[in-house]
């Protein structure tokens, strides 16, 4: 069942507190739109409008609407009028509020969250359109207190609340301002999504963010998807047919085993929320999540539903960072996390397809920020904050880049999709970075691989074979000069500096443990020169390759290639000057690795290649080989 | 619940404990085996490599394990030399498994391959020696010195040949340089032939 709960409070008792305008008229056209004109599919007689109501009218509107059986999968909690933060707690004032005994007569955000828990509430979307509301945020540290929120609580929470902690909201001609963006968003005049039937409120408040930014009042707006992506309301704007609520939360059962994996991670998830305005980190969030989805293996329609609404409200979070590339690998680790059950279930398989395609328009943005801030300042890609670290992290950038642009050639193409789209744009910025940053197309480290090797696989449907001859030409000719000695993959900052120190003194003997041994991107690059037709060029440096160890790692099953640890799999293991000697000798043992790739039934699986490809952009100590899997050598 | 529980320092220590004792065992392993020769996987249990004509053309690796225990007792006291002596032992049990592991894949390749001396009645420890060094193919290291083989013995063998080589005479030495000369030529041989098996190179470091 789907509740909404709306109250507007104009009328106010006691002083200091005013009377408003607009408060009430808010939320009546709230509930007129979700409730009467039905845009909510909210229940009608359950779902509850209160104008200006006292606490205890309050406290017995609760009672009727929140605890019923079975439990509401869906509340809408939605509340303008006078709200503040009082004792590090946010109250919201209500008719017969006194402001100097709020914990009495004003609603606590610990009361409001103890209720919700109590009544064992799916999902809540709390809508706050009050002064300071963003005083919310204080009471996040309730949600997480195991002694508030019980072991059986939802901890699936989406806020929007109207300004910012030490902002006031303003109202006028009768509506509230963020009402009123808010509004706009749901009937359609503000457009927030085409692509999904309904709208969640953390995507609604991103943009209602946008639409009030330079107004003076700041909405501030998160949350977390526990149990699925959450359905605030129809989305008029939906192009792929009629809007309409599908099922919430499919097979998420009230005391389901699956519900008990979520809660138990939920801390862990929380943490990695709170977090993401400093950086994503796509490792830790698997760290988490994958044991989750490994748990629910036996629900894969529960591990999607899972995925996807931590993909919608992590995704919302961190584009308000501005990096849409942070976006495109949240996206990416969400369909990796999904990999396992990729072959086995269609749910899971149809949601990688959903994220990979989100992962192509999150790349896509990136590129157009990225062509416009290139366009400004060539130094763009240089970090701000790096420094004299941009020695070694600069090419591990440029590379990454690179790479993720050829993934999104690849997941349309795997997928069936258009890449009229992104080649464009794609090898507009291949050709930019190659104008500006030729010098740091360097081998630093052997997590180049995966990232070369998916630019390379993409090269030709980009246009941009010159720019793969010239970046292979470069790696191969470094590589050369520091006789195949690379860092290996995700050394740490100090190690980093180790290794630069390592090469600019030539003291490689000393620094063996950091480097790779043995390396995956010499033989990447012998074996892309020869299918372009330069194996004469990569054939003279062979020689200088003598005694380098190489490998090419492949798993026995690619459901496991997402995992921290692959534990099965094969090395093909070889060393230059003892088992080959020239790129035919090592052409030869790699046509035997592309056969058994060939006939790899998993890998067959569109959605299993998509999110090998993605873990391997991910987690760069593996390499997706069956990207130059049968790829002719182009002897032109 | 035990408070005071200092999670996230207590995981630093213990994971730079794992570090020190990693730096122990690569340098005991140094002394077996030249860093050169180590090679680090991420992922898979599984090698495959060329076959040659040495064999070894497939592999799986082998997990190496010791358990450590630390007494509450021993931490209740703060008994700091059962703590370094917890660690040696991890080291030492640790690298004693290594060696086990080394010395039987050794001896299943000469096994496979017959290059085995036997030291009974009638061959004194220095004639096995002699007939060891001629089975033995002389390597040639990265800067393209040839590199002696290494001698690994259990100490009652190593003294004992000792012994017997100090007491042979000149003669004997001469045969022992003979054959270090025929088998060092036949080393550079066998690289200049292996070295003509590389495509021509660039010239100079132009590409």
């Amino acid at each position: 069942m789907r509740v909404l709960v709306a109250i507007g409070c104009d009328a106010y008792d006691n002083p200091p507190l005013q009377p408003l305008a607009g408060a009430e008229n808010d939320a009546a056209t709230i509930f007129e739109h979700l409730v009467a004109e039905n845009w909510g599919e909210y229940d009608q007689a359950q779902s509850k409008l209160l104008l200006s109501p006292t606490m205890a009218a309050l406290r017995s509107t609760i009672d009727a609407a929140l605890f019923c059986d079975p439990p509401i999968e869906e509340l809408t909690f939605f509340f303008a009028g006078h709200g503040g933060v009082k004792d590090n707690s946010y109250f919201l004032c209500l008719k017969d509020t006194e402001v100097d005994r709020m914990s009495l007569n004003a609603l606590s955000m610990t009361q409001l969250f103890g209720w919700i828990t109590e009544a064992k509430i799916r999902h809540t979307n709390l809508i706050v359109d009050a002064c300071h509301a963003g005083g919310v945020v204080h009471d996040i540290g309730v949600l997480l207190n195991p002694n508030v929120i019980g072991k059986a609580g939802s901890l699936a929470i989406s806020i929007l609340a109207a300004a910012g902690s030490d902002e006031y909201a303003a109202e006028s001609d009768g509506a509230g301002h963020c009402t009123g963006a808010l509004l706009s968003c749901l009937k359609g005049e503000t457009p927030v999504q085409t692509t999904r039937p309904s709208l969640d409120l953390v995507e609604v408040g991103q943009v209602v963010s946008r639409t009030m930014q330079g107004t003076g009042q700041s909405p501030v707006c998160w949350g977390i998807n526990l149990f699925g992506v959450s359905k605030l309301a129809k989305n008029p704007r939906f192009s792929g047919g009629s809007a309409h609520i599908s099922e919430t939360f499919p097979g998420l059962a009230s005391d389901d085993a699956g519900n008990e994996h979520i809660r138990a991670a939920s801390d862990a998830i929380w943490e990695q929320y709170l977090s993401l305005t400093k950086e994503f980190d796509a490792d830790r969030f698997l760290d988490v999540v994958q044991p989750v989805c490994a748990n629910l293996e036996e629900e894969p329609a529960v591990a999607s539903a899972f995925i996807m609404g931590l993909a919608a409200t992590f995704g919302a979070r961190i584009a308000a960072t501005g990096d849409q590339f942070d976006v495109a690998i949240l996206k990416s680790a969400c369909a990796v996390a999904l990999l396992p059950m990729a072959a086995s279930s269609t749910h899971c398989a149809d949601a990688i397809m959903q994220l990979s395609k989100e992962v192509v328009a999150s790349i896509g943005e990136g590129t157009d920020q990225l062509l416009a801030d290139l366009a400004e300042d060539n130094y763009a890609l240089i970090s701000k904050d790096g420094g004299i670290a941009d020695f070694y992290f600069l090419p591990l950038r440029l590379m990454s880049i690179l790479g993720w642009l050829g993934a999104a050639v690849h997941i349309q193409t795997i997928g069936g999709g258009s890449t009229a789209l992104i080649v464009p744009k794609a090898a507009d910025l291949v050709r930019l970075i190659m104008a500006h940053y030729t010098n740091s197309i360097v081998p630093v480290s052997d997590e180049l691989t995966p990232y070369y090797l998916s630019f390379a696989a993409a090269a030709d449907a980009l246009g941009c074979e010159e720019e793969l001859e010239e970046i292979s030409g470069l790696l191969l000719t470094i590589l050369h000069q520091r006789g195949g000695r690379i860092a290996d993959s995700a050394l740490s900052g100090e190690d980093a500096l180790r290794f630069l120190t390592a090469v600019t003194e030539e003291r490689y003997d000393e620094f063996r443990n950091i480097l790779a041994n043995p390396t995956s991107l010499l033989p990447a690059v012998l074996l892309v020169m020869d299918q372009r037709g330069l194996t004469d060029i990569a054939d003279g440096a062979m020689k200088g390759f003598d005694h380098t160890n190489i490998n090419i790692f492949v798993p026995n099953d690619f459901s496991t290639f997402g995992a921290g640890l692959i534990e099965d799999g094969t090395n093909f293991s070889l060393t230059i000057g003892h088992t080959v000697f020239s790129v035919s000798d090592l052409v030869s043992e790699w046509s035997k690795i592309e056969d058994h790739l060939g006939t790899d039934a998993i890998l067959a699986s569109p959605a299993v290649q998509i999110s090998s490809l993605l873990a391997s952009l991910l987690r760069p100590d593996r390499v997706a080989w069956f990207l130059v899997a049968g790829q002719a050598a182009n002897t032109s | 619940m035990t408070p005071f529980r200092y999670r996230s320092r207590i995981k630093e220590f213990n994971e730079a404990f794992t570090k020190q004792v990693g730096a122990e065992l690569q340098k005991r392993r140094e002394e077996f085996i030249s860093s050169r020769n180590v090679q680090k996987f991420s992922h898979g249990r599984m090698w495959k490599t060329k076959p040659s004509e040495h064999g070894d053309e497939a592999g799986e690796m082998q997990a190496l394990s010791f358990e450590m225990l630390s007494r509450f007792d021993d931490v209740v006291n703060h008994d700091l030399s059962k703590f370094v002596e917890a660690r040696n032992r991890l080291v030492v049990g640790l690298m004693e498994q290594f060696q086990v592991s080394l010395y039987q894949t050794i001896s299943q390749s000469t096994e496979k391959s017959g290059n085995t001396v036997a030291v009974g009645p009638g061959k004194s420890p220095a004639e096995a020696f002699l007939a060891a060094l001629r089975m033995i193919e002389f390597g040639i290291d990265e800067n393209g010195e040839v590199s002696l083989p290494q001698i690994h013995m259990g100490r009652d063998a190593f003294k004992k040949t000792v012994v017997d080589l100090e007491m042979q005479g000149p003669e004997f030495k001469e045969r022992v340089e003979q054959v270090k000369a025929e088998k060092s030529e036949l080393a550079r041989q066998r690289e200049r032939e292996r070295l003509a098996k590389f495509p021509p190179a660039w010239e100079g470091d132009l590409l």
